[in-house]
């Protein structure tokens, strides 16, 4: 009996099978690829990661887009605009954009989509009640800073509501200085300062306009279902499961001539193992990570498929001002030491034998992939000369000139402090370093590497491998003494990797500025030395943001980048890069540097 | 008898009340106190959209408020939303993340109970021959090898090496590898269960009369034999299907199976509270309903059971 029941098991799991193989054909422009787990929200003015940023851009389209041109170079395009507006200036010393619409703009429910929908979205994403992680984004346009002021807060910083749970407001209602004209077919924006990046944000996931009546009918889950995800972009969702989302193409997209495949299916899937497995055996035509291990293995056999292209982050150490392990040094001496740190390690060593997925040996913070206004790259211009020589050198055979510099930075400490002392290239009496790293074979590797390398001048270093959580914990607030960290651009604009270093940034895990190293002063600013860190840095800063001439922009962003490398608690090992796979029957896909992905002009080659 | 058996299932069900009581406190403070947020992340929002957030989740309030919150949600079965996945509740996540999960862990189990009971009585009656002996070895391997072990062997083979299955859980045909990979090892885990009870049943005086007055083998294998040789299996039976049940990180993941078993794992470290809550209650609760469900059918296997 059970023996039978066994049986019937088996062939009723097999002909289920082959139903489902049967089930499987698709139609022919369809491909399915796969960009990551299920993303955290695809609502534009919430998302903030790349995946999400990359399904956005499809079903979505802001006033202006990325297009590939013929050479293969990334470009922006007029896309709900008819044309990209020159900038005109305002009475007032602003500077103002007006962008005609494109006719007869539809929603993907066939409604008409006019100005006043740009105007309520980008009002949404930039009201602080919305709690957008990228709201800052709209930080360049006028009425951003009386919008984030315009409630009354609480002293933990949250908005007071009265009796009915409405927020309460400190003198009415502010909004971003926006205007849709009565006609609906042309926005106006002003701007405080006419940034060169402005273009850039309005391709951005959060500048993308969302329906009102869909929003406020249901503000938290109008984005999680497919039936009220209604879009303007190159596609539309027909399924958003935890397996898969389907995007199919937007029959009311203003260019939707243009968009060639019928049906994308994004499989949802964050394992590297199984990723491949699937891009292997053809279930995926795209993915957009690959185990660490086998990146070597992959660029050998998959030579035109396995692709590492540039990306707009850095890799890097950074050490806590305030570190307690050291708080004896002076000043002084503290940066000195983690100069000499940082000139120890071979970035060349870590990206050939550690990174191996063809990453860059950093010699700055600022990461490569930024334009300057000439159209040189920023990093082109960093380092203490302006020269690109950057602040240390990178050069293979400049290693071992780096070490003996380091060894000198050691000795002018152990003089000046007597606190221990250097003989034979080997430090005796130097505190223990504790490394703090998240979970992960790279960061470990690098976190051992480090290890053993500052050994080799006699210095202990005491390697702590922290839950995710905890770990990202522990670095804010700055409870640690070395730590691994990275970063990756929002937008092509050096500024993105410098003002997170504000005294009351977010993203300070230096402590630049708080604790004991607020009292320092030993920085320039203008020429007078003597300054604080709020007095020079943060100064430095605003007034970039605040600088109507670009090339005064970019000069006092590389003093920024010299203040910041000059502290030694930023030590950058290596640029990243993007690492995907892309089958080789794929045709017309692109990607950014910001690492989003284009698909709506790809196609499958018939083979 | 019936009113004994209703008494017993009442009283049990009211210690399981308590017992889901007292994991719920437990882990809502040991969640508490494990550091972090669920708002940090590489790149941190800025303190004002913090607290906004903070707000809105009502993680601003002191924790015991929090805690009554909670209860108060829980006995009206309002879980929350996901802090972490925007705008989806946890309850809607639970339900969309089991139903795979049961399919695929409810096969497996299936799976493995039939299989497992079949290959250990094989085994008891072969007691000691190359029969035997090949089954023990198989099932102290399965036993022995991790299930991400299995789950890549099985990858490896047949989705690279010979393409005969998506490497995916996405489709029926996708979910074979899962349910192999997941019903591997509490199918050797009962073929052993079975065997050693069976042959301790075999042994036995009834079943020496059942063959000397001339009942067939078979009959005498199933019907008399194996129903007392179920006991222990029933026993490891009950938990097991909860926990299968409810997915498995690892295999789940490495077959990009969309089930329930990531969360387990995933809201901790993303410190989604209400997912975190959501998921223990859930296991919680099916665990304690399971390990009733074995014991009424010890009763039901063996009269003798007094379930008082």
């Amino acid at each position: 009996m059970k023996r039978v029941l066994s049986i019937a098991l088996v062939i009723a799991m097999l002909l289920g099978c082959v139903a489902a193989l049967a089930g499987c054909g698709e139609s022919e422009t369809a491909m399915t690829i796969c960009l990551g787990p299920v993303p955290d929200t695809i609502d534009p003015a919430l998302n903030s990661a790349v995946d999400g940023a990359s399904y956005i851009i499809h079903l979505f389209s802001g006033l202006v887009g990325y297009e590939q041109d013929a050479d293969g170079k990334l470009v922006l395009v007029p896309a709900c605009a008819k044309e990209i507006p020159s900038a005109v200036e305002t009475a007032d010393g602003k500077v103002s954009y007006t962008f005609v619409l494109k006719d007869d703009l539809k929603w993907s429910d066939g409604t008409a989509l006019t100005a006043a929908d740009f105007v309520w979205s980008w009002n949404r994403a930039a009201d602080p009640a919305t709690a957008a992680d990228y709201g800052y984004m709209f930080d360049v346009i006028d009425g951003y800073a009386e919008m984030q002021e315009m409630y009354k807060f609480k002293e933990d910083g949250s908005i007071e509501t009265d009796a009915d749970g409405k927020f309460v407001y400190v003198d009415g209602r502010k909004e971003l200085n926006v205007k849709a004209s009565e006609d609906g077919k042309s926005i106006t924006v002003t701007l405080n300062v006419d940034v060169p990046y402005f273009m850039e944000l309005l391709a951005f996931p959060t500048y993308m306009p969302v329906k009102k009546d869909i929003v406020e009918a249901n503000p938290d889950g109008w984005a999680t279902k497919a039936e009220t995800y209604i879009g303007n972009g190159a596609y539309k969702v027909t399924e958003f499961s935890n397996a898969q989302l389907v995007l199919e193409k937007n029959e009311n997209y203003y260019d939707a001539d243009k968009v060639v495949s019928d049906k994308i299916i994004c499989a949802f899937n964050e394992d590297d193992a199984s990723l491949l497995a699937n891009y292997k055996n053809g279930s995926y035509l795209f993915i957009d990570s690959v185990p660490q291990d086998e990146m070597e293995t992959l660029a050998k056999d998959y030579p035109e498929e396995y692709q590492v292209v540039g990306q707009l982050g850095t890799y890097y150490v950074c050490f806590n001002m305030n570190d307690v392990a050291f708080k004896d040094f002076s000043e002084d001496e503290k940066a000195k030491i983690r100069l000499a740190l940082g000139l120890m390690i071979d970035r060349n060593y870590v990206v050939e034998e550690i990174g191996k997925a063809g990453q860059v040996p950093a010699a700055g913070f600022v990461a490569m992939g930024l334009t300057e206004p000439d159209g040189k790259e920023f990093i082109s211009k960093n380092g203490p000369n302006g020269d690109g020589a950057g602040y240390y050198s990178v050069d293979k055979a400049d290693y071992a000139a780096n070490c003996d510099e380091a060894v000198k930075l050691l000795e002018e400490v152990a003089q000046s402090s007597g606190k221990f002392t250097v003989a034979d290239k080997k430090v005796s009496g130097f505190p223990t370093i504790t490394y703090i790293t998240n979970e992960g074979t790279g960061h470990e590797a690098i976190a051992t590497y480090l290890q053993e390398t500052w050994k080799g001048y006699g210095i202990e270093t005491k390697i702590e491998t922290q839950e995710w959580g905890t770990f990202l914990n522990t670095r804010k607030n700055g409870d640690y003494s070395v730590a691994r960290n990275g970063w990756l651009g929002d937008y092509n604009d050096p500024i993105s990797f410098l003002d997170m270093w504000l005294t009351a940034s977010g993203n300070n895990d230096c402590q630049f500025g708080k604790g004991e190293h607020a009292n320092f002063k030993g920085y320039t600013y203008k020429g007078e030395s003597g300054k604080t860190w709020a007095e020079s840095y943060d100064l430095l800063i605003n007034e970039i943001k605040s600088s109507k001439d670009q090339n005064l922009r970019f000069e006092l962003m590389h003093d920024a980048e010299d203040i910041l490398m000059s502290t030694g608690a930023i030590t950058p090992i290596y640029y990243y890069t993007d690492v995907f796979m892309c089958d080789d029957t794929l045709d017309g896909f692109f990607c950014s540097p910001l690492g989003y992905k284009y698909f709506m002009f790809a196609s499958v080659k018939a083979e | 008898m019936d009113s004994k058996m209703a008494f017993y299932i009442v009283k049990r069900l009211l210690l399981a009340l308590l017992t889901v009581f007292l994991i719920i406190t437990i882990t809502f403070f040991v969640m508490k106190a494990i550091p972090g947020g669920p708002f940090l992340s590489e790149k941190a929002p800025s303190p004002a959209v913090t607290a906004m957030l903070e707000a809105k989740y009502g993680l601003d309030k002191p924790i015991m408020e929090q805690y009554v919150t909670y209860l108060k949600g829980v006995v009206t079965l309002d879980f929350g939303p996901s802090i972490k996945q925007r705008g989806r509740e946890v309850m809607d996540l639970i339900t969309e993340g089991f139903k795979v999960s049961a399919k695929l862990g409810g096969s497996a189990a299936a799976l493995a109970i039939v299989i497992g009971l079949v290959l250990g009585s094989l085994a008891a009656v072969f007691h000691n021959k190359w029969v035997d002996k090949l089954i023990m070895v198989t099932s102290t391997a399965s036993v022995a090898m991790p299930s991400f072990v299995i789950a890549t062997l099985l990858l490896y083979f047949f989705c690279i090496r010979f393409q005969l299955l998506p490497a995916n859980g996405q489709t029926a045909a996708g979910l074979i590898l899962p349910i192999i990979a997941l019903s591997l090892y509490p199918m050797s885990y009962i073929t052993r269960l079975t065997r050693s009870s069976m042959l301790d049943v075999l042994g036995q005086d009834y079943i020496r009369t059942a063959n000397a007055k001339g009942v067939s083998p078979s009959r005498v294998l199933f019907k008399h034999a194996l129903k007392n040789a179920v006991t222990p299996v029933i026993t490891y039976a009950g938990p097991m299907i909860a926990y299968i049940l409810t997915g498995s990180l690892v295999v789940e993941r490495i077959f990009a199976v969309p089930g329930l078993g990531k969360y387990f794992v995933s809201s901790i470290i993303n410190r989604d509270y209400p997912m975190v809550m959501g998921t223990t209650i859930f296991l919680a609760c099916l665990m304690v309903i399971m390990t009733l469900v074995s014991d009424i059918l010890y009763k039901v296997f063996d009269p003798r059971v007094d379930l008082s």
